[in-house]
């Protein structure tokens, strides 16, 4: 059997395509059983976010599976092969594991490390599992990725720091302030990105904000979003020594505030900071007021450098990530090989129980003058015998089938044992796909000899090429 | 194996177990490893434990509180800063916090080892005021350690303040805590160990005027723990009124704390704390 992902995101699709394959998650049940009855898939999952459409399957072939997966999507969103192959990739067996893993992460996300995906991938199986379309091998996969992405961002701090040059600000207020509760904000110019910026300060908690503007109705109509306080400019100066936060971006030629306004303003209030963030292009805040005690100014080029300080964090903590990611693929593999191994434990022990079972049913016919005393004692010894012999070769054959040919030492077992007739009337009532047994020769989850294999590797290339 | 042999080879152990701890708290601060803070803070419980098992020998040598001699007064304070940093640990107040505050309690737990001995002191003469000398040791004890977690939150401020200001943006930035609350904690444990001092003083001078010791008021020692404790309530008058900045405020803190470590260090030039009043 084989693990498959197909879909497309924002790198290989533009918004435009993005939008034709999107579930709506009313649909999402009616598309996982479709998607079910589509040839060769035994377990699916969709997730389907703004940013990615992907269809996560376990099929018993990977040959023609692109093709059947492709006519599914072609059949369900009415949207020709052509149209959208170009933009469509497809990852099997081990690259659709990490694949998944990354994208749980967050390492395939736009915003690197971002969390969102983490509760959207867990959501997408929740509801394919309550709809019955997964089984043994994504109930264990989703299950670990799942937990792999908690584990990524409480073990490293990849999501911690902001990316954006507003959140920025309001990363840097936290270092000086912590809570913006009871925080009072001037904004000066009521522009788009200082509007953004409050807009973060606002929703933490800042308790006041004083919108002024050169034209006053546009500080009314910002001053009313927030229901803070319009005002002009020169008045809004004054009470400099009354906010704790000035977010500056006014378009103006020359500095609105100088340096030494800012020093007198801070002799009226000398034991609380004061945080300046100056967006404008030209400045509005002379930069000498940064060496007022304690003032702390940061222009626009300073909160892209928080950024990109940022980024680059986050980017030593995504390699941190991968070495997790291959640790749990070499974990979901060893499963996976264990798997298989239990029918065949299980074969065996039902075979020699069997055996025990009709030696003691003679034994007691030929000696018919034994009590029930006597039968238990023999009957508990013997059993003993039996599974003193079965315990090694049991562990003999669990480790040897977590090696590099664990299947064909699963095979020599099965031979030397004469298991064949116990699997193949076991795999009849194993463990199977969820929806349908597979029509193939090859076992399904629970039975015989199966793994992922390590070659058949597809490049991370894309459907139609 | 006799008593005393025990209680080095604890004391060894827990020196040795500390500076371990220490190392991995560091290499956390240094660069964020998860499992070295663990490990850290794992220790840290067992430098604890050693520690606690060390003082119960000490009360069975001693047949009581052992907290007469400054080998004593030392290891009690090396205790009350484990147990502190155990406490920041478990309220996820900062590694930072932790790792000043294990570089501090380290120092005094190894100076402690190689320069004292728990010899005995000369005690008995003062049986009649034992208990005030009791309370006396407990209260600068505990006050010290009050002073010294709010002299590390002074430290952080100044640390954090000094980045922000030069605007040398890093991790370690984001892993510091707040201005707003580093100045807050360290005057929240001034604020707790500054009446603790003065109480432990005017017990102190109560033993030795019931005693009839006055001489002993006019040691060195008196005036400069009292310009010590004068430095911490100026801290206290200043933050009150809201004059001072915040970075007026780690430094008050800093110099208080540094005139208490002088202050103690004075114990060898004087004979005040001979214990026997001559």
């Amino acid at each position: 059997m084989h693990i498959v992902v197909v879909g497309l995101n924002y790198r290989t699709a533009p918004v435009e395509v993005r939008e034709q394959f999107a579930f709506a998650e009313s649909d999402l049940p009616a598309a996982l059983h479709q998607l079910m009855k589509t040839k060769g898939v035994l377990e699916g999952v969709v997730v389907a976010t703004c940013n990615r459409t992907e269809i996560y399957v376990v099929m018993d072939r990977l040959h023609m599976g692109g093709y059947f997966l492709r006519g599914f999507m072609e059949q369900w969103f009415g949207v020709k092969n052509e149209q959208f192959a170009q933009h469509m990739y497809i990852y099997e067996d081990e690259q659709a594991i990490a694949h998944l893993f990354r994208v749980t992460c967050g390492l395939d996300s736009m915003v690197i490390g971002e969390t969102q995906i983490l509760g959207q991938v867990r959501s997408s199986f929740l509801t394919a599992q309550a709809e019955g379309v997964t089984g043994t091998w994504f109930n264990r996969l989703f299950k670990q990725a799942v937990t792999l992405g908690k584990r990524a961002h409480s073990e490293t701090s990849i999501g911690e720091s902001a990316v954006s040059v507003s959140y920025a600000a309001v990363e840097l207020g936290k270092r000086i302030f912590g809570m913006f509760t009871g925080k009072r904000v001037l904004i000066l110019g009521a522009g788009k990105m200082s509007e953004l910026t409050v807009k973060h300060l606002y929703s933490s908690g800042a308790a006041e904000v004083i919108v002024a503007n050169r034209t006053l109705s546009r500080a009314i109509e910002l001053a009313e979003k927030f229901s803070g306080k319009p005002s002009t400019i020169e008045d809004a100066l004054k009470s400099l020594n009354e906010v704790d936060i000035v977010i500056s971006s006014t378009g103006a030629d020359g500095y609105v505030l100088s340096a030494d306004q800012v020093a007198n303003a801070m002799k009226r209030r000398p034991s609380r900071p004061l945080f300046m963030i100056d967006i404008a292009v030209p400045r509005d805040i002379d930069p000498a007021a940064a060496n007022v005690p304690d003032v702390f100014l940061y222009d626009i080029d300073d909160l892209e450098g928080i950024v990109e300080s940022n980024l680059e964090m986050r980017r030593s903590e995504a390699a941190k990530i991968e070495v997790m990611i291959g640790e749990e693929m070499d974990e979901f593999q060893l499963w996976l090989k264990t798997l298989g191994v239990r029918p065949v434990i299980r074969a065996l022990q039902d075979k020699s129980n069997a055996i025990h079972e009709e030696t003691m049913e003679s034994l007691f016919n030929k000696l018919p003058e034994l009590d029930e005393h006597q039968r238990k004692v023999i009957r508990r010894l013997t059993k003993s015998i039996v599974n003193q012999m079965m315990h090694d070769p049991i562990n003999v054959i669990k480790e040897m089938s977590g090696g590099k040919q664990g299947n064909e030492a699963l095979d020599y077992f099965s031979k030397i044992f004469a298991l064949q007739e116990q699997l193949e009337s076991n795999s009849d009532g194993g463990d199977s796909a969820p929806v349908k047994q597979s029509s193939s020769t090859e076992r399904t989850a629970g039975s015989g000899d199966f793994s992922v294999p390590k070659t058949v590797l597809a490049p991370a290339g894309l459907l139609g090429r | 194996m006799s008593d005393m042999q025990l209680l080095n080879g604890i004391y060894d152990a827990a020196l040795l177990l500390y500076a371990l701890s220490l190392l991995f708290v560091f290499s956390d601060c240094l660069y964020r490893n998860p499992s070295g803070k663990r490990l850290g803070t794992g220790l840290l419980v067992v430098v604890g434990l050693l520690q606690a098992a060390g003082l119960g020998i000490r009360f069975s040598q001693e047949k009581g509180l052992p907290i007469f001699t400054p080998y004593d007064f030392l290891f009690w304070f090396a205790f009350s800063i484990v147990l502190t940093s155990l406490a920041v640990a478990f309220t996820r107040g900062g590694e930072f916090t932790i790792l000043l505050l294990s570089v501090a309690g380290f120092c005094v737990f190894l100076l402690n080892r190689v320069w004292l001995t728990a010899g005995g002191h000369t005690l008995e003469t003062w049986s009649s005021v034992y208990g005030w000398l009791t309370m006396h040791v407990i209260l600068a004890n505990l006050s010290f350690a009050a002073l010294t977690l709010g002299t590390v939150f002074a430290i952080l401020y100044l640390f954090l303040h000094t980045r922000l200001k030069s605007k040398q943006w890093s991790d370690r930035i984001r892993r510091l805590p707040n201005l707003e609350t580093t100045d807050k904690y360290s005057y929240t444990a001034i604020l707790v160990g500054t009446p603790l001092l003065a109480i432990s003083l005017v017990v102190a001078s109560l033993s030795i005027v019931s005693e009839g010791r006055t001489l002993l008021l006019k040691d060195l020692k008196v005036l400069t723990t009292l310009i010590g404790l004068g430095i911490y309530i100026f801290y206290i008058i200043f933050k009150k009124s809201g004059r001072k900045s915040g970075v007026s405020m780690a430094r008050w803190a800093i110099l208080g704390y540094a005139f208490t470590i002088l202050n103690f260090l004075l114990n060898s030039l004087s004979g005040f704390h001979g214990w026997s009043g001559e």
